[in-house]
């Protein structure tokens, strides 16, 4: 699996030494409750399960899973993830960043980062991403890194207890090529 | 749920398949019109096909993942397609999808069915939410699911490939509120 490098970021394979700092990120309720499968309370074991199910995941060639590791920590503060369905040539995108790393851009400067190996390296088409409505600072992401809107879903998702509405962002090659051949 | 589910509208049955319609699911799922507007349907369509479909059918309506009716027409007794539920029960939620003979295109058959079978879904399923997917190409489809009382929720850019082309694709909704709403201003008729 690759390392991708930002200005400030490395992104690389998530490791079962990062379970516990994994664990301690996840106990935040807030995170869970943007995200479609994270549990809360957040088990016991539940990290290093799931570090191993990205490797299966990364090995069947059904996903990407890097750890979010800003050079200046050294440490990971999060986790960014493209999902793949090769046969449609497209990805979906998804991340979580640990609370007290909420509001310096990581999630934005690693999901270009992400979308850019995306298109360039594994020949995708289109890069999606969902998030739940009631949670706009992750549309900001989306929105930030070139995606447009595409729509909403209602009462798509069931959790905790609630029918929550699901909004849809995408970006296409095309869009990605145009917005590339800008900036240089 | 005991045994399988039998709907009526006016002018159709909507019954379980039977091994006994392998033919006209072979010819119907075989013709290219057809074929245009779904996904994962190959070509050729044989026979075999068709029986491996219709197992599967009546197996996933036993095991009480997907229902898929046979759309019967009551005057004759000829099969013009089917329309399905597929039930996603961790979101509570039914994901519709639907086929007709394109010999019957164009008369209100696949929204009569599509109708009764989303009314059973928020009935009998007890769902939150329906949604269907179409080709963004497929104009009577997208037809199909306003009359149904569905509403356009999300285009898809190029989110398919379908014999090598980039296919967007249509995604439309209707809660279980918005359902009761429209049964409140249009009750059923008298139950048959």
């Amino acid at each position: 699996m690759p390392i991708l490098e930002t200005e400030r970021l490395l992104l690389r394979r998530l490791e079962l030494s990062d379970a516990p700092l994994m664990n301690d990120y996840l106990r935040d309720r807030e995170i869970a409750a943007n995200t479609l499968l994270i549990p809360y309370p957040y088990p016991n074991g539940a990290a290093e399960e799931w570090i191993q199910h990205a490797h299966q995941s990364y090995n069947s060639g059904d996903s990407y899973q890097f750890a979010i590791v800003p050079k200046n920590i050294g440490q990971m503060i999060g986790v960014i993830g493209l999902g793949l369905r090769t046969e449609h040539r497209r990805g979906e995108l998804g991340y979580w960043i640990g609370k007290p790393y909420w509001n310096h851009g990581y999630a934005t400067e690693a999901a270009r980062r992400v979308i850019a190996f995306g298109f360039e390296v594994l020949g995708l088409n289109r890069i999606h991403a969902v998030y739940f409505t009631r949670n706009p600072a992750s549309a900001r992401v989306m929105q930030k890194i070139g995606m447009s809107y595409e729509g909403n879903l209602r009462g798509h998702y069931f959790k905790w207890g609630e029918f929550l509405d699901a909004g849809l962002y995408s970006i296409l090659r095309e869009d990605y090529e145009r917005e590339a051949a800008h900036e240089t | 749920m005991n045994g399988l589910p039998t709907l009526v509208t006016p002018r159709l049955l909507l019954r379980p398949f039977q091994r006994r319609d392998r033919y006209d699911v072979q010819r119907i799922l075989s013709n290219p019109q057809v074929n245009a507007t779904l996904l994962d349907i190959p070509v050729p369509f044989s026979l075999d096909h068709a029986e491996l479909w219709i197992q599967a059918a009546r197996d996933g309506m036993r095991q009480g993942i997907v229902f898929p009716f046979s759309l019967v027409l009551k005057k004759d007794g000829k099969l013009l397609g089917c329309a399905d539920i597929e039930l996603q029960a961790d979101h509570n939620r039914g994901d519709i999808a639907y086929w007709l003979d394109p010999a019957y295109w164009g008369q209100g058959y696949t929204s009569e069915a599509a109708s009764r079978i989303i009314d059973w879904g928020f009935e009998q399923l007890e769902l939150h939410r329906v949604y269907a997917q179409c080709l963004h190409s497929n104009i009577a489809s997208a037809k199909v699911m306003q009359n149904a009382g569905l509403s356009h929720e999300a285009f898809q850019r190029q989110s398919i490939i379908k014999d090598g082309q980039f296919m967007d694709i249509d995604i439309y909704g209707l809660t279980r509120d918005m359902w009761e709403a429209r049964r409140r201003k249009n009750p059923p008729a008298t139950a048959i």
